[in-house]
Parts: C-alpha cells; sequence; structure tokens
C-alpha cells in the first residue's frame, strides 16, 4: 500500500523505474515459488540429534557392499512363529497333506477376514470369487482362483498354503506380508466361508471337531464388497 | 372392428405367432449348446485370458494356428501326450511359454472345447470405465487466489485515483473560492506513515524471524523426487489398494515397511501397462507428464523381471537379481524422537490419513503433517482412544471402572500417560 502512494507522488522517471524492477522482483519472487511444494528437506539445527548414530532400518550402511542395512537372515534361521513350518518349495506331493494343528476362535476368524480382505481381496475378491477390483475392471489377463468354484472347493489347504508361501502361476509369494498365523488364519477364513457354500467340513474352529456353520461371520464385509462390485458394475 | 381391418389383423397376429416360436427355438438350441463363457471362467480363465498372453497364450483365434480341429481337443484334454508325442506345433507352444505343463482338461467334451473357442473368438473387450477428472477440479480451485489478488489490486489501485481526485479537486475549489491551501506534505515524509511502516515490518520480520527459526528442522510439504514415479493416487484411490498390503510392517513394527520389489510384482507380472492414461494422465508435481508404462518397465529392471520370457533372471545360484529401489525417505523425525507405527495403527486404531493426510489422493507423496512435537502433543490429548473392546487396555482398571458408571465418557493418550516426556524421548 505504502509502495502506491509512493507512486504517485514521485515523477514520471523515477515512476518508470521502479515499475521495471518491482516487475522484475515480482516476477522472479513468483517463478521461485512453487506453491507449497518443496524437492528438499531443508537445514536442520543439531545433525547429531537429528541423525541416529547407529545404523537404523532403511538407511544405507558403509560396511555392506550393497549398503542395505536391513540383511538377509542367515541361512537356516527361523524367524519368530515361524517354527513349525516344514514345507519345501516345490514338494508339490507334500503341499497336498500338509495342514496346521493350530484352531482359530470367533474373533481369529474375523481377523482372518480382515486380512483376506486386505491381501487377497484386492485379486480373489471379497466375495471370493475371484472378481477382485483388479479383475473386474480388466487389468488383470488372467481370473484370480474363484473358491466357490468346484476346482478349488475340495483343494487340500496345503495346497492353498504353498500357494500363499510360495505363490502360483501369477500369484506371487505373500511370505514376506503375512506371517505364519496370519496365512492360517486367512486359510481358516476361506474354508469356513467354502463350508457355508458346499465345501468341505470346517475343522479349524476352536473346538477342532467340524462345527455345522451357524452364522456367517463375514456378512457385514460381504455386503459391504456386493455394494462396491455392484458400483463397478455400473460403471462399466 | 371395420371389415377392411380384419386380412390385415390376421396377418398380424399369425406373424406375432411365427416370431414367438423361432425365438423358443432359439431359446432352446442356446440352452442345449455349452456356454463357452461359463466353460471358459471356470476352467481356462485363471490361466489364460483372450487377448492377452498371461500364464498361458492370448486365446482369441488361437484355434485358426490349430493344424486341425482335432488337434486342438487333443491338446486341451492332454497337451503332454502330444508334446511326448513329437508334434511339432505342440512342442513349439510347450517351449514359447516356458516349458509350463497345461492342465489337463479330460472331462470336458469336444463340444465343450469347440464352445470356448467361440467364445474368445467372438470376445470384445469391454468399454474401459471413466475415472472422474479430480486434477482439473484442485487447479480451478487454486486459480480463484490469483483472481481475489487482482481483485483486490485494482480496488486498492482505484481507491488511491480517487482519493488523490478528490483532495485535487478540493484544492482546486479551495483556490477557487480564496482559501488558502495547507501545504502539502508527501506522504513519504509525513511522520505518521513512517512510524507506521516501520513497526508493521518490525512486527512482520519478527514474526517472519521467529517462525523460520521454529520451522527449521521441520519438512512440511517436503516432497522428494524419487528413483521411480509411484503415484499413491492410482495405487491406492482409483485401484483401491489397501495400505496394508504393501506397508504390511505398520501393523507389526516400528517401521511401516517399504515394500520391497518382490509386492510390486505380485501385482505387476500381469500388469504391464498402464492403461488408465486417458481418464487419469500422470503428472509430476512441477506439470511434467510421466508415462506410466515406461515408469512399469523401471519397476521390472529393479525387480529382476523379463516382461518377454515372462519370468525372472536368474543368477548361477537360482537367486533373482533384483535389485532394491532407493526410495527418499520422506517423514524424518529426529533420532532424540521415539514413533512406532504398530503401537498406533494396531494398538490405537489410528487410520494412516490420519497422519499421512489425503494419500490416495497424492500421485508423489508430501508430508503433510507439520511431525512437530506440538502436533503430536495435541493429538495426545484431544483424541479419544478406542477403549473399549481392546486388549491393550484392559489393564487400566479404573478408567473402564469410571466409563461404567458413567463419570467420563472416553478416555485420552494423556490420560494413559501419552504427554509423559519419557514416552517417546529415552
Amino acid at each position: 500500500m505504502t509502495f502506491e502512494f509512493l507512486l504517485f507522488t514521485l515523477n514520471m522517471n523515477k515512476i518508470k523505474s521502479i515499475v521495471v524492477v518491482s516487475l522484475g522482483l515480482t516476477l522472479g519472487l513468483a517463478s521461485c515459488d512453487s506453491g507449497n511444494m518443496r524437492r528438499t528437506p531443508g537445514h536442520i539445527y543439531a545433525p547429531d540429534m537429528t541423525y541416529s548414530v547407529a545404523y537404523d532400518a532403511y538407511t544405507s550402511n558403509p560396511n555392506f557392499s550393497d549398503s542395505l542395512t536391513s540383511r538377509k537372515p542367515v541361512e537356516g534361521a527361523i524367524a519368530r512363529g515361524h517354527l513349525y513350518d516344514h514345507l519345501k518349495e516345490g514338494d508339490t506331493t507334500a503341499y497336498k497333506t500338509y495342514t496346521t494343528s493350530m484352531r482359530f476362535n470367533a474373533d481369529e476368524l474375523k481377523e482372518g477376514g480382515r486380512l483376506f480382505n486386505i491381501y487377497c481381496g484386492i485379486c480373489h475378491g471379497s466375495n471370493l470369487d475371484g472378481q477382485g477390483p483388479l479383475f473386474a475392471s480388466g487389468k488383470f489377463a488372467s481370473m484370480p482362483a474363484n473358491f466357490k468354484d468346484a476346482k478349488y472347493l475340495h483343494m487340500p489347504v496345503g495346497q492353498m498354503y504353498a500357494a500363499i508361501k510360495y505363490g502360483k502361476n501369477m500369484m506371487g509369494s505373500y511370505a514376506s506380508q503375512l506371517d505364519v498365523k496370519q496365512r492360517w488364519m486367512v486359510l481358516a477364513y476361506i474354508k469356513k466361508y467354502q463350508s457355508a457354500n458346499g465345501g468341505d467340513a470346517f475343522t479349524f474352529g476352536e473346538s477342532g471337531k467340524a462345527t455345522p456353520v451357524v452364522v456367517d461371520t463375514t456378512k457385514g464385509a460381504v455386503a459391504m464388497a456386493d455394494s462396491k462390485d455392484k458400483k463397478d458394475e455400473k460403471k462399466k | 372392428m371395420p371389415e377392411s381391418l380384419k386380412p390385415l389383423f390376421r396377418i398380424c397376429s399369425r406373424s406375432a405367432f411365427a416370431f414367438f416360436i423361432v425365438l423358443l427355438l432359439c431359446n432352446f438350441s442356446a440352452s442345449a449348446a455349452p456356454d463357452g463363457k461359463a466353460l471358459f471362467m471356470s476352467n481356462c480363465a485363471s490361466c489364460h485370458n483372450p487377448l492377452k498372453d498371461a500364464t498361458g497364450p492370448a486365446l482369441k483365434d488361437i484355434d485358426k494356428t490349430f493344424p486341425d480341429k482335432e488337434w486342438g481337443h487333443k491338446w486341451v484334454k492332454n497337451s503332454q501326450t502330444l508334446v511326448a508325442a513329437g508334434d511339432p506345433t505342440a512342442v513349439a507352444m510347450f517351449n514359447k511359454f516356458g516349458k509350463v505343463v497345461m492342465t489337463p482338461f479330460p472331462q470336458l467334451s469336444n463340444e465343450d472345447i469347440d464352445a470356448i473357442l467361440a467364445y474368445v473368438d467372438a470376445y470384445a473387450p469391454p468399454a474401459a470405465a471413466q475415472a472422474p477428472r479430480g486434477g482439473e477440479e484442485a487447479a480451478g480451485s487454486n486459480d480463484n487466489g490469483w483472481i481475489y489478488s487482482i481483485l483486490t489490486l485494482t480496488l486498492l489501485v482505484l481507491a488511491v485515483i480517487l482519493w488523490r481526485a478528490n483532495s485535487s479537486l478540493r484544492r482546486a475549489a479551495n483556490s477557487v473560492e480564496g482559501v488558502p491551501n495547507e501545504k502539502e506534505i508527501p506522504v513519504y515524509r509525513s511522520k505518521l506513515v513512517i512510524a507506521v511502516t516501520a513497526i508493521v515490518l518490525f512486527i512482520l520480520a519478527g514474526y517472519w524471524i521467529v517462525n523460520g527459526a521454529i520451522n527449521e528442522g521441520r519438512q512440511q510439504n517436503y516432497q522428494p523426487l524419487q528413483p521411480l514415479f509411484y503415484s499413491h493416487k492410482v495405487h491406492a484411490g482409483i485401484n483401491q489398494v489397501n495400505c496394508l498390503y504393501c506397508h504390511a510392517g505398520a501393523e507389526k513394527s516400528r517401521q511401516a515397511m517399504i515394500p520391497s520389489t518382490n509386492v510390486c510384482m505380485n501385482c505387476h507380472k500381469q500388469i504391464n501397462s498402464y492403461t488408465g492414461a486417458e481418464s487419469y494422465a500422470l503428472k509430476t508435481a512441477e506439470g511434467k507428464e510421466i508415462n506410466g508404462t515406461e515408469q512399469i518397465q523401471l519397476l521390472y529392471k529393479y525387480a529382476g523381471w523379463d516382461p518377454v520370457k515372462k519370468d525372472y533372471n536368474r543368477d548361477a545360484k537360482g537367486n533373482i537379481m533384483a535389485t532394491p529401489i532407493q526410495w527418499v525417505k520422506i517423514h524424518n523425525l529426529p533420532d532424540h524422537v521415539y514413533f512406532n507405527h504398530a503401537q498406533h495403527v494396531k494398538v490405537g486404531k489410528v487410520q494412516c490419513q490420519r497422519c499421512h493426510g489425503p494419500i490416495q489422493e497424492m500421485d508423489e507423496v508430501y508430508q503433510f503433517a507439520p511431525l512437530s512435537m506440538g502436533w503430536c502433543i495435541n493429538c495426545h490429548r484431544q483424541t479419544e482412544v478406542q477403549f473399549g473392546a481392546n486388549n491393550y487396555y484392559s489393564i487400566f482398571e479404573k478408567y473402564h471402572q469410571e466409563l461404567k458408571e458413567g463419570k467420563r465418557t472416553g478416555v485420552t493418550e494423556a490420560e494413559m500417560g501419552g504427554t509423559e516426556c519419557q514416552k517417546c524421548h529415552y
């Protein structure tokens, strides 16, 4: 504002030069201004308090040729919670008889459903029918397994476990995302769903015996997914 | 009914009857023939696509490459007998797709196979769904700021001009009427103007210096260039991939985990091109266009995946020849602050967006929150945690009791020691 007053009281020559300078300044500053976007992290006060002295996860490490701080476990090391997983990749006969002694209560089955919707639902669909968003939208060339299909309805659970652990055809390995217990929780959820849709009797319940399916714990999630799928269809 | 219309009516009714009969017949014949689509979906679709190569070849018009119809039936029922017999077409096909054995389908009849082939030959791709264009709207709302500032400036200039015109008119009127004019002091020499300007500048400078000093070391809005253009909007927004799918560690550990390339390849083994360019064009924050398909090819280089061979490149020991992508870390907390993702996501049930902002809307991720101590403490003070049905908080018996008695409506993190210094600084 004061600038405008000044402009008015000065003579023409000065006005000209001032206009030119201020225009230049504004344009120069405007070109520096990138909205709120910044590509550099800026400065810090005390580097020794900001950066960890010890090598932290994801920081580069000069002691290794590949500079990775997170190393692979020593050959033969077994991660916590992975003790009872003896499956070997490629041993397809062992896959078929492989199973677990773990049994799950209602909460854990619900958790299995949640995990399924996060890690599996994107391809296999929250309805377990192979119509996940990535396939339904036409991005996938081949259809993910439809767990309600006769081909998968009676598939041995070990074979499905192997598919999670090592991958199968176009499906990748989920070993890095799901630990052993989580894998079995997901499988228990699938098997429970299948037994309610004409599959074998469900045996991973807490009592360890085949239990008749009374309530479908997945109803809420399925109903939501249903409406979502319908929306997708409408888009088409 | 007039006599003249009777023949016409007769013709109409007869032709309608005939039409229905034909329709019925068509219907019967359709239901009698095997349903190619259903058969394809349940038997073939997990390895084949009509248009694209997947585990097996694209099936549209594949029967034209068969020596004869018989051969196709044999191949589907058991491809290995043909390969073992040394049939040249069969051996070539087998080798082309990495010697992956096709599942034999002895249960399919010749008619079934013909129906499947007829279905894939007639297959046409569904029309692509149009995603809403969010980017342009956002740009439009940004532009409003400019319009307002230009308007304000014009109004100010107008006001000054009017004020000057007014005062010179008054001076002219005064000189006409013989009233002596006061000697005008130029604005820049007026003591009042100088004093006010000095005070305003002093306050502004103080504000600027203090704010700059406080923000030193904070990185809000930091949006580094990454080695690979990965759009969170395309993955988490448009394609609905859950955050935890890639950042599985957010529930399990201190680190949310940056996914290794094998996680990318879970989907990108199949998705080898960016098909959404028409409905949503990728752009950097500077507005530079990005070719999504090129970025996927770049991912293949990192992951050691050969898109032609459809397999990983392996060294002599059989290890996949992948190199990690060196992503630039965006959210940096000083070393003297401890932060744990699992504690917030699993125990506190905090949504990712609470701290990371609208991640599903961001192409390139920027730091949404200031990540200052005041910001942390504020949330710890104000947010009522999910207290009931949460095993992690079962030891706070007094609070549970008070909740039961109706003495309190909720529990904040601060009330459980969330503002103690040692909670984060140790």
